[in-house]
C-alpha cells in the first residue's frame, strides 16, 4: 500500500517536471526597406522605425491567428521586396506579404523542424515583377538542405546530410556553405545542389558559417568547442581556436579579427592571420553566449543568455559600458544593428535592437547605452 | 547560502548532473543512440541500487511470510493498541523490520526523481534545452562532442510522446505485472484496506499508461526497462514460487485462509482471549443454528 502511494507521489512529481519541453523560439530581428520584422515565440511582428518602433502583428494574420500554428520561430526570416520567407518550427516555410497573407498556394512542408534561417539568391537581374525570381535556401532538422523557387515555393532540389541542419546557409561565388549536426561543413553548387566538397569536424555544428571574402576563409564554430578557419580554395583548415564549451554563435568578422561568443561564458577575439587570441584575455560574461556579437558605433555589443548586454572595445577587449546592462529576460536571439536618429533627432547613429525571450524589444545606443531602455512589448 | 539553497545545490550537483553525464556517456558508448543509452543506464542504476532493492525484496518476502499470523491478530484483536503490540511481537519474532520495505524505497525515490530530470535534460528536445544541456555536461571532450544524441530509437523519437500507444500499453502492462508480483496473494483482513489495494492495483498501471501519452517516449522506455528488470529480480527473489496465473487474473486477492483458520480455532477454543465484537458475533452466529433447531424440536414435542 505504502509502495503504491510512494509510486503515485513519484509519478505526480515526475509529471510536473518531465513533460515535453515547449519550444520558445529565438528568431532575430531582420530589416526590410522600411520596416523591421521581429519574431516572438510563434508570431511575427512588424516594427515601424518611423513610428517609435510601434509593433503590430504580422503573421499569423488577424483574424485567423488560431488557424496557423507555427509552434515557434527560430530561424531568421528573409525580406525580399514585398515578400517575407518565414521558417517555422512546425516544419513549414511560409512565403507571406506585408499583410501577413500567404503568397504560395500552400507553405512548403519539410520532414523536420526549421531551426535555421533562410537565404535568398536572385537569378541575376533585379526583380521587375511582383514575384521575385530567385531561389530560397534553408535547412531542416530532417537533415536536408532545400532549394525552392521563390515565386511558387516549388522544390528545385534538396541535399541530404547526416543529421539535422540548425544553421543558416551562406552563399558565396555560386556555392552554398552549410553546416550540419553531423559535424560536417558541406559546400554545394547552389544551382544544382551537387556536393563540391566537405570538411569534417569532431562534433555537431549548429552555428551559421561566415564567409570572409577577403581572406577566402569560412569560419565555423562547433560543439567540439573549436572555432575553425577553413580555406575555401585548399579546403584545408588554416587554424582552429579552442574554448571551454561549444561555439553556437554566428562569428563576426571585422578588420582582420573574428569575434565569437561561446557557451563557456566568454567572448573571444581571434586574430585571423594567426588564429590566436587578439586580446590579452577573453571577455568574460556572466552567462553563456549564444547570440551573435554585433558592431555598432565602434562598440562590440554582446548579449549573454541571462540578458546582460556588454559593450566591448573591439581592439582591446575592455569593458566600454562599465558593467553590463541587465535586461529582464533571457536573450538567445541575435541582435540587429540599424541606423537610427540620435538623441538630437537629426544625426544618425548605429543602434542595436535586442529582443528578449519575454518579447521585450530594446534599442540600445552603444555611445550612450543607458539612454533608451524602455522596451516595446511584443504580443501579450 | 541558506539550507534550501544548499539542498538545491546538492540535488543538482550531487544527483542530477552526474546522472545526466552518465546518460550521455552510455548513449555515447552506444554510438550516440539515446534509446540504447537509456536501457544501459537503467541496468546500471539498477545495479547500483541493488543493495537497497535486495533489502526491500527480502523484507517484502519476510513480511509476506508473516501475513497469516498478522491477519490472525487483526481478526483476534480489535483494540488498535493491542493489535499493534501483537503485530510488532510477531515481526520481532520473525526478525522483520517493518521499515525494511519502505526505507529502501524512500531512499530510491530521490534517485528516481533525479533520473527523470536527467532524462529530460539529456533529451534536448528543443534548441533551448540543448543550450541548457551544454552547461550540465562535464568538461570532458568525449562527453561534450557526443551531443546532440540520436533521438530516434526503433519507431520512436525519444524526445516526443509515442503516438502509436505501444509504449503506453507496455508501461501499463509491465507496471501491472510488477505490481501483481509484489502484492500479497491474500487480501488484507481489513476490508477498507483490501478495497484500496484493489483499486490501486488497477489505477496505477492505468495512470502510468495515461501519463506515458504525455511524457517523452525516452521516459517511457526507462519505465518499461526498469519494470522489466524489477520483474526479473522479483522472480528470482521469490525463489520461483510465484504463481504466474495471478498475473493474467484480474480478480482481487483471495481472502486469507488464516482468517478461516482463526475462526475455527476460536470455535474450538471457546476460552481463548477475544476482545473483538466480530469474533464474538461470529461465535454466536455459528452457535445459533443448532440452538434454533433444538427450540423447534421442543415446540414440536409440546404441540404433540
Amino acid at each position: 500500500m505504502i509502495a503504491a502511494f510512494v509510486g503515485l507521489l513519484v509519478l505526480l512529481f515526475a509529471t510536473a517536471c518531465a513533460s515535453v519541453a515547449s519550444p520558445k523560439g529565438w528568431s532575430s530581428p531582420v530589416e526590410g526597406d522600411s520596416v523591421i520584422v521581429v519574431a516572438h515565440r510563434d508570431k511575427l511582428y512588424t516594427v515601424d522605425p518611423a513610428d517609435d518602433l510601434f509593433a503590430s502583428l504580422l503573421f499569423p494574420p488577424e483574424p485567423n491567428v488560431e488557424e496557423i500554428d507555427t509552434e515557434a520561430l527560430y530561424g531568421n526570416p528573409v525580406v525580399v521586396g514585398d515578400r517575407i520567407f518565414v521558417p517555422t518550427y512546425d516544419d513549414r516555410l511560409y512565403a507571406i506579404d506585408f499583410d501577413g497573407l500567404q503568397v504560395w498556394s500552400a507553405p512548403f512542408k519539410a520532414d523536420g523542424q526549421l531551426v535555421g534561417g533562410v537565404i535568398f539568391a536572385s537569378e541575376g537581374d533585379d526583380a521587375d515583377g511582383e514575384d521575385p525570381p530567385g531561389t530560397v535556401y534553408f535547412g531542416s532538422d530532417d537533415g536536408n538542405l532545400y532549394a525552392l523557387e521563390a515565386d511558387a515555393g516549388i522544390q528545385s532540389w534538396f541535399f541530404p546530410t547526416g543529421n539535422g541542419i540548425w544553421s543558416t546557409p551562406a552563399l558565396f561565388e555560386g556555392m552554398l556553405y552549410v553546416t550540419s549536426l553531423d559535424g560536417d561543413l558541406y559546400v554545394l553548387d547552389a544551382e544544382t545542389g551537387a556536393l563540391q566538397w566537405k570538411f569534417g569536424t569532431d562534433a555537431g555544428i549548429a552555428s551559421t558559417p561566415v564567409i570572409d571574402e577577403a581572406e577566402r576563409l569560412v569560419y565555423v564554430g562547433g560543439f567540439d568547442s573549436k572555432l575553425r578557419a577553413i580555406d575555401i580554395d585548399t579546403q584545408q583548415e588554416r587554424w582552429s581556436f579552442g574554448a571551454d564549451n561549444w561555439f553556437w554563435t554566428t562569428p563576426l568578422v571585422v578588420d582582420g579579427v573574428v569575434y565569437a561568443g561561446s557557451l563557456d561564458g566568454n567572448v573571444y577575439a581571434v586574430d585571423i592571420a594567426t588564429g590566436s587570441l587578439a586580446w590579452a584575455q577573453p571577455f568574460e560574461t556572466e552567462d553563456p553566449v549564444r547570440s551573435a556579437p554585433a558592431l555598432a558605433g565602434g562598440v562590440l555589443v554582446v548579449v549573454d543568455r541571462g540578458g546582460n548586454v556588454y559593450g566591448i572595445d573591439p581592439e582591446t577587449g575592455a569593458d566600454v559600458f562599465n558593467g553590463p546592462i541587465p535586461l529582464p529576460d533571457d536573450v538567445l536571439a541575435d541582435p540587429l544593428v540599424r541606423v537610427a536618429p540620435g538623441d538630437d533627432g537629426e544625426a544618425l547613429v548605429e543602434t542595436v535592437l535586442i529582443v528578449t525571450t519575454g518579447g521585450e524589444l530594446y534599442e540600445i545606443d552603444p555611445q550612450s547605452p543607458r539612454s533608451r531602455e524602455l522596451p516595446v512589448q511584443l504580443g501579450d | 547560502m541558506d539550507a534550501l539553497e544548499i539542498i538545491g545545490w546538492l540535488w543538482t550537483n550531487g544527483l542530477v548532473i552526474p546522472m545526466t553525464n552518465l546518460l550521455v556517456l552510455f548513449s555515447a558508448l552506444a554510438f550516440g543512440n539515446f534509446g540504447i543509452g537509456i536501457i544501459m543506464f537503467t541496468l546500471f542504476m539498477r545495479a547500483i541500487t541493488w543493495p537497497l532493492t535486495k533489502q526491500q525484496l527480502s523484507a517484502s518476502r519476510a513480511m509476506q511470510a508473516t501475513q497469516p499470523q498478522i491477519q490472525a491478530i487483526q481478526k483476534k484483536h480489535k483494540d488498535p493498541k493491542r493489535r499493534s503490540e501483537e503485530t510488532m511481537k510477531i515481526y520481532k519474532e520473525a526478525g522483520v523490520n517493518p521499515l525494511g520495505c519502505v526505507l529502501p524505497m524512500l531512499i530510491q525515490m530521490p534517485i528516481w526523481i533525479a533520473l527523470f530530470q536527467s532524462i529530460r535534460f539529456t533529451l534536448g528536445t528543443t534548441p533551448e534545452s540543448l543550450v541548457g544541456l551544454s552547461q550540465r555536461i562535464y568538461p570532458v571532450e568525449f562527453l561534450r562532442t557526443s551531443v546532440p544524441l540520436e533521438n530516434q530509437f526503433l519507431w520512436m523519437d525519444m524526445g516526443q510522446p509515442d503516438s502509436t500507444m505501444i509504449m503506453a500499453v507496455l508501461v501499463g502492462a509491465s507496471t501491472w505485472v510488477q505490481q501483481r508480483m509484489t502484492t500479497p496473494a491474500t487480501a488484507s483482513a481489513d476490508p477498507q484496506q483490501a478495497q484500496m489495494n484493489n483499486t490501486m492495483m488497477f489505477m496505477m498501471p492505468l495512470m502510468f499508461a495515461f501519463f506515458t501519452l504525455q511524457f517523452p517516449s525516452g521516459l517511457a522506455l526507462y519505465w518499461v526497462a526498469t519494470n522489466v528488470v524489477g520483474v526479473v529480480l522479483q522472480y528470482f527473489a521469490m525463489g520461483r514460487e510465484f504463481d504466474w496465473k495471478r498475473i493474467i487474473s484480474i480478480s482481487p486477492p483471495a481472502p486469507a485462509p488464516a482468517a478461516k483458520e482463526t475462526k475455527q480455532e476460536q470455535l474450538a477454543e471457546p476460552d481463548g482471549e477475544t476482545d473483538g465484537e466480530d469474533a464474538e458475533g461470529g461465535k454466536e452466529e455459528v452457535a445459533a443454528a443448532p440452538t434454533k433447531r433444538r427450540r423447534r424440536r421442543r415446540r414440536g414435542r409440546r404441540r404433540r
